[in-house]
């Protein structure tokens, strides 16, 4: 059996040269994640995965990393596999963007005004147009993964439960729930409907951040018991249309409301579509 | 939004007629009802009047009997459902199939679809079989999928939605609905029935399809608010309303009581010939007159200034007059726009509320062909269509 080594700073710093100024940021499941000061790169986020067993989401993630270039995402420096001893390591050394996350600044000041969620729509659809073009769905998109840089602009993080569509699935289909975050997935998605999870699960996820940037309040966790009640409710609750004092006609309060059906077909059936409404529906919302 | 004839018993005339009168239309020819001889002969000669012919295989049950059915060439012999896991039988079926609808000169192909009482894997699979099989043999014209459903099944939103969901990867450019109306009902008092049925049209639509809604009557001119291309109707109630009996039984030949009903447009409703008297009666005769813009001189004699009863309103007469409004009423409900199409189908129904209540108040009354309490079903149908899918609707149309 393979003795599971502590990976600290040290370690680190041992597999991947040139790395000083490492701070923890988190950790889940078999994955570290760490910013550091790169000799090459500058200030980097390493995410770093003992690897006693292939993991093949991060593997995805970089295979996706590698073969698409989406816009406002994290840059890929780095990625490789080290050993030391008698243990694997994967690693990815990815940009740093200097900010913080969307659910940071939602914990700071509860809802954000409507020509912030404006810029987030646009910049979040702008993302979702270019993982289309790409055959990807990021399957994770929810305020945690969505940083708020220091110039206000927005940028979407980790890729590691996205899926290219024309890959193989990495969730054997027999599994009755598939990766996902209870309360942004879409119900086909988190049924694990394979067949129907296109870029509308994507959309899905975006108009529920979108509702919750704006109200302050999730639309199906709140009030619910737990994580199981979040999932029953993303199926069978509809949320009653926000009242946004600027959108005169209800048209973004409509669209937003369109982006969370529990049925795809009745959200926009791409990208393209659901950045083409929210264009013709900007121009209608008054800022004072 | 189009009407097309949906061939019955005893429409041959009809339909020529029609044909040459709108200069062009299509006949849904009907294997329940011709013979393989009458259908090649029908065709051409509908063609030659500037018409289009389609062939319902009417595959719904296989193992019926029905006499008629059974003698078609493509009608399998022995049917069990391991023929569809055979590709050859597949193949020889749409082939026979193909040749029936060469025969009828038509220009676009139904594939045949079996009755659906639960959209499950079976039948799901059973279905792509069918539609991948159709684009191998027939590679001469346009193909449109069969979608029969049970009453149930468009109770039922979900099942609604795999349909939807399973017929973006159709390779096929139309589908042909033929709904079940639930407990036989002619015109259908359910609103999730009506309003699930809308759904799944406009969904459709919303691929691009061709959508045709089969076996409709009055009602459903609420499907031009789904973008629907054609509804098809006919004359006798088996072909204004689809129920499965009547593809399993021996027609008993001529239906012994019949009444003749008379069609008022503007209010959606049917009449018995003795209440047009009780209008006639109170003097409000002229009410139920249909617009001259319809078209119809073929219930001119019921307001000939006598009393209705009186004439020679024939059976022939109410089906022509039938058939004629409601070509008429697809073409004039249907308009640029999802929002003005549905704001005129609304006014028609206000409309047809306040004159039914004036008409009832004059003890005039259809019956179970009134259209009073069928107002409200297909306007609560309409707000599910308008809640599901309006804001797109709006801007996809």
């Amino acid at each position: 059996m393979k003795n599971m080594e502590i990976i600290d700073t040290q370690l680190i710093q041992l597999l991947i040269p040139g790395l000083s100024k490492l701070v923890p940021l988190g950790r889940g499941g078999q994955k570290i994640v760490y910013r550091g000061l790169h000799q090459k790169f500058g200030y980097v986020v390493i995410k770093l995965v003992s690897n006693l067993q292939p993991d093949r989401r991060v593997q995805r993630e970089i295979e996706l990393a590698i073969a698409c270039s989406i816009p406002n995402t994290a840059k890929l420096y780095d990625w490789g596999i080290k050993k030391h001893g008698e243990n694997t390591y994967m690693y990815i050394i990815e940009e740093f963007i200097d900010g913080v996350t969307l659910r940071q600044e939602l914990r700071r000041s509860k809802s954000l005004p409507v020509k912030t969620v404006i810029n987030l729509l646009e910049a979040l659809l702008d993302i979702t147009i270019a993982m289309e073009k790409e055959g990807i769905v990021h399957r994770d998109i929810k305020p945690e993964n969505i940083m708020v840089c220091r110039d206000g602009t927005f940028k979407l993080l980790d890729f590691g439960i996205a899926r290219h569509l024309a890959k193989t699935s990495i969730t054997p289909t027999e599994a009755p729930f598939g990766p996902h975050t209870a309360g942004y997935a879409a119900p086909e998605q988190f049924r694990n409907l394979k067949k129907e999870v296109d870029i509308r699960a994507d959309l899905f996820a975006i108009g529920v951040v979108a509702y919750e940037c704006l109200s302050g309040v999730h639309p199906f966790a709140e009030g619910a018991r737990d994580c199981l009640d979040i999932l029953s409710r993303t199926e069978y609750l509809v949320p009653p249309l926000l009242v946004i004092p600027e959108d005169l006609d209800n048209k973004l309060a409509n669209f937003i409301n369109i982006l969370m059906s529990k049925y795809p077909s009745r959200r926009p059936p791409s990208a393209v579509v659901a950045k083409k409404w929210f264009d013709s529906i900007k121009s209608s919302i008054v800022i004072i | 939004m189009e009407l097309y004839l949906q061939f019955g018993y005893g429409m041959m005339g009809l339909c020529r007629h029609f044909i040459e009168r709108w200069k062009g239309g299509t006949v849904i020819l009907s294997p329940r009802d011709l013979t393989g001889e009458q259908i090649q002969r029908l065709g051409k000669e509908i063609i030659e009047r500037g018409g289009r012919t389609l062939v319902d295989p009417q595959f719904y049950d296989p193992r019926s009997t029905h006499y008629r059915l059974i003698d078609h060439d493509y009608w399998p012999g022995d049917f069990n459902t391991n023929m569809l896991s055979e590709r050859s039988a597949v193949v020889d079926l749409l082939r026979r199939l193909l040749r029936l609808n060469e025969d009828a000169c038509a220009d676009r192909f139904i594939v045949p679809g079996l009755y659906c009482n639960h959209v499950n894997d079976l039948w799901l699979i059973i279905q792509d079989t069918l539609i991948a099989e159709s684009a191998r043999v027939v590679t001469d014209r346009p193909r449109i999928a069969t979608v029969c459903l049970s009453g149930e099944v468009l109770r039922l939103e979900d099942q609604i939605e795999i349909i939807i969901n399973a017929a973006e990867k159709w390779d096929v450019s139309g589908v042909y609905i033929v709904p079940e109306h639930p407990r036989n009902q002619y015109l259908v008092e359910d609103p999730v029935w009506v309003g699930n049925l809308l759904i799944l049209c406009s969904g459709l639509k919303l691929q691009e399809k061709e959508v045709i809604v089969g076996y409709s009557n009055h009602q459903m001119l609420c499907m031009a608010t789904a973008r629907v291309d054609a509804i098809a109707s006919g004359t006798w109630l088996n072909v204004r309303s689809f129920t499965t009996d009547k593809f399993h039984e021996v027609e008993p030949g001529e239906i012994s009581r019949r009444a003749i009903w008379y069609y008022c447009p503007q209010a959606f409703s049917e009449y018995k010939v003795p209440f047009l008297d009780m209008a006639y009666r109170f003097g409000i005769l002229e009410l139920l007159r249909p617009e001259a813009s319809l078209g119809s001189n073929y219930a001119d004699i019921l307001f000939s200034g006598v009393q209705p009863t009186s004439t020679d309103y024939s059976e022939s007469k109410s089906f022509r007059h039938y058939l004629q409004c409601l070509h008429e009423q697809s073409l004039l409900v249907s308009r640029r726009t999802y929002r003005e199409t549905f704001d005129v189908y609304h006014s028609m129904l206000n409309d047809a509320e306040s004159l039914l209540k004036n008409l009832r108040q004059h003890g005039v009354y259809g019956q179970d062909r009134d259209f009073g309490k069928i107002v409200d079903v297909n306007r609560s149908a309409l707000a599910a269509l308008d809640h599901a899918r309006g804001f797109v609707l709006e801007r996809v149309w």
